[in-house]
């Protein structure tokens, strides 16, 4: 079944690239929709060198990463640790959710404003924002405990604190780690955007870029971080596969 | 033995109006027995059962317990942790184990074979029979079950009657189960408490004799139709509200 998922996906995608080959290249050369086929080739080589991609990869790549393994680290270690304090302050998360009407945007305005173009400062802003988001999505988890997790590990005569370390926040790892994989994406993307405002990583190259007007270099640009992400999201799923495989 | 007097619970309702869940209910769970209480929906049985087990603490009236081993709780959705394998399940939480008393309760509950198996996406009799395997490692002196056979289908369900019929003869373990469904009081249990709603209270006990019989030809036995209609119509002489789930057809 996922086999044949997986050939209907790549049948048509391949329909695609050739509709697009056959479009782009002898029928509409000259467009503002999309580049001619082989600009993007020519361009996949020359952007490397114009736009300095390997340092902003270097940059992007671990400002997303480095804030997403230590987020996950520490706000699993630290939840774990203190799951049952934190299970009380539930009705106080539910009182400061008007954090939602707050756009994202002024997160990465007034932290480019405190710390201009700082490197580290991107570092921080995505561990936060990373940590900001995992930690809401653990409250929201929250409100999902099945009584049954309880019972079970009060018949195996744990007491209340073993029984939140143990069982219950086990019991709501899977959901957090898919909401892991979900903030991932939109990591990608805040981030893109912070080092599209402070001119550094794959966002600045995307301001370079935009520039010069270099229309193949826009393409070309979003390929190779789409690679990126999926790479990424493709490692995050192995491992929910391999240690968050079971549904609650 | 674990005596009951006078046990009441009250709550507050969503608008904020308190409501008596049940009052003034006493009885008693003797060692070795099956008691069963038969109630309809909404009557209290769940909290019942998780006051005996130590789970809710907010009730008047006395509660003595004489046993010495732990009390189990078996709810009406048994679960097991997707975690672990069906073996760390039955271990999770203890310390000394004795292997070979593991191997024969392992053998008993029919798991043998899927020590390794993740219980994940498996039935909820087999999650039963973990819980069942979890109560005996531990020696539990009773166990209560919360409607435990309404998720399971036929099969699993004369499966597991039978299995605890066994586990009876095998064993020195009391039960207390809580249901809407007459023919499975009726076949296991050595005594019922007819228990109705709004509020809940006990209106009748009745002595059964079924309880040591595994033949399930019993069900068409004039006894057991005499029994059954003796409950139905206990239920049917209160108001509507008290029907039973099975019996509004």
């Amino acid at each position: 079944m996922r086999k044949n998922n997986f050939k209907t996906q790549l049948y048509f995608l391949l329909t695609l690239l050739f509709v697009y080959i056959l479009l782009f290249e002898f029928i509409l050369p000259v467009n503002k929709v999309l580049p001619k086929p082989s600009l993007l080739i020519e361009s996949f080589s020359s952007i490397w060198l114009d736009y300095n991609l390997l340092t902003s990869m270097a940059l992007t790549t671990t400002a997303v990463y480095l804030s997403l393994i230590l987020s996950f680290a520490v706000i699993f270690f630290l939840s774990k640790q203190f799951i049952y304090y934190i299970i009380s302050f539930k009705d106080i998360y539910d009182s400061i959710e008007f954090y939602k009407y707050i756009p994202s945007l002024f997160a990465v305005i007034i932290f480019v404003y405190w710390f201009n173009d700082s490197i580290l400062a991107e570092f921080i802003f995505g561990f936060v924002f990373a940590s900001a988001l995992l930690k809401i999505s653990l409250f929201d988890e929250l409100k999902n405990i099945k009584e049954e997790y309880y019972i079970a590990a009060r018949n195996m005569g744990l007491n209340e604190k073993e029984i939140f370390k143990k069982v219950i926040f086990r019991s709501l790892e899977p959901a957090l780690f898919k909401k892991l994989i979900k903030i991932h994406y939109s990591l990608w993307m805040i981030i893109l955007i912070y080092e599209y405002i402070d001119g550094n990583g794959f966002g600045g190259a995307y301001k370079k870029i935009l520039l010069y007007g270099d229309f193949a270099g826009i393409f070309v640009l979003t390929i190779i971080i789409s690679l990126l992400i999926w790479i990424g999201s493709l490692l995050l799923k192995f491992i929910q596969a391999k240690y968050f495989f079971w549904e609650s | 033995m674990i005596e009951i007097k006078n046990l009441s619970k009250e709550f507050v309702d969503d608008y904020g109006v308190k409501n008596i869940l049940f009052k003034n209910i006493s009885f008693k769970i003797v060692d070795n027995e099956f008691t069963s209480i038969i109630a309809p929906i909404g009557a209290g049985k769940s909290s019942l059962l998780k006051i005996v087990c130590g789970i809710e603490k907010n009730y008047s009236g006395s509660f003595t317990n004489d046993f010495k081993n732990p009390i189990f709780l078996i709810p009406s959705k048994p679960a097991s942790f997707p975690w672990l394998t069906t073996k760390e399940n039955i271990l999770f939480g203890l310390k000394n184990v004795d292997e070979n008393n593991l191997k024969k309760i392992i053998e008993f509950v029919g798991l043998d074979g899927y020590e390794s198996h993740i219980p994940n996406n498996k039935s909820y009799g087999f999650r039963f029979r973990i819980l069942l395997a979890q109560a005996l490692i531990r020696n539990s002196s009773l166990i209560l079950l919360d409607e435990p056979f309404t998720l399971m289908d036929a099969q699993t369900r004369s499966e597991i009657l039978i299995l605890i019929k066994e586990l009876r003869e095998k064993f020195e373990i009391s039960f207390l189960m809580a249901t809407t469904n007459i023919n499975d009081a009726l076949f296991l249990s050595d005594k019922i408490y007819l228990m109705k709603k709004n509020p809940g209270e006990i209106i009748k006990t009745i002595e059964n004799d079924f309880a040591r019989k595994k033949d399930f030809s019993i069900f068409n036995s004039n006894e057991f139709i005499k029994k059954r209609e003796e409950i139905i119509n206990t239920f049917k002489s209160l108001d509507y509200s008290n029907m039973l789930a099975d019996l509004i057809v």
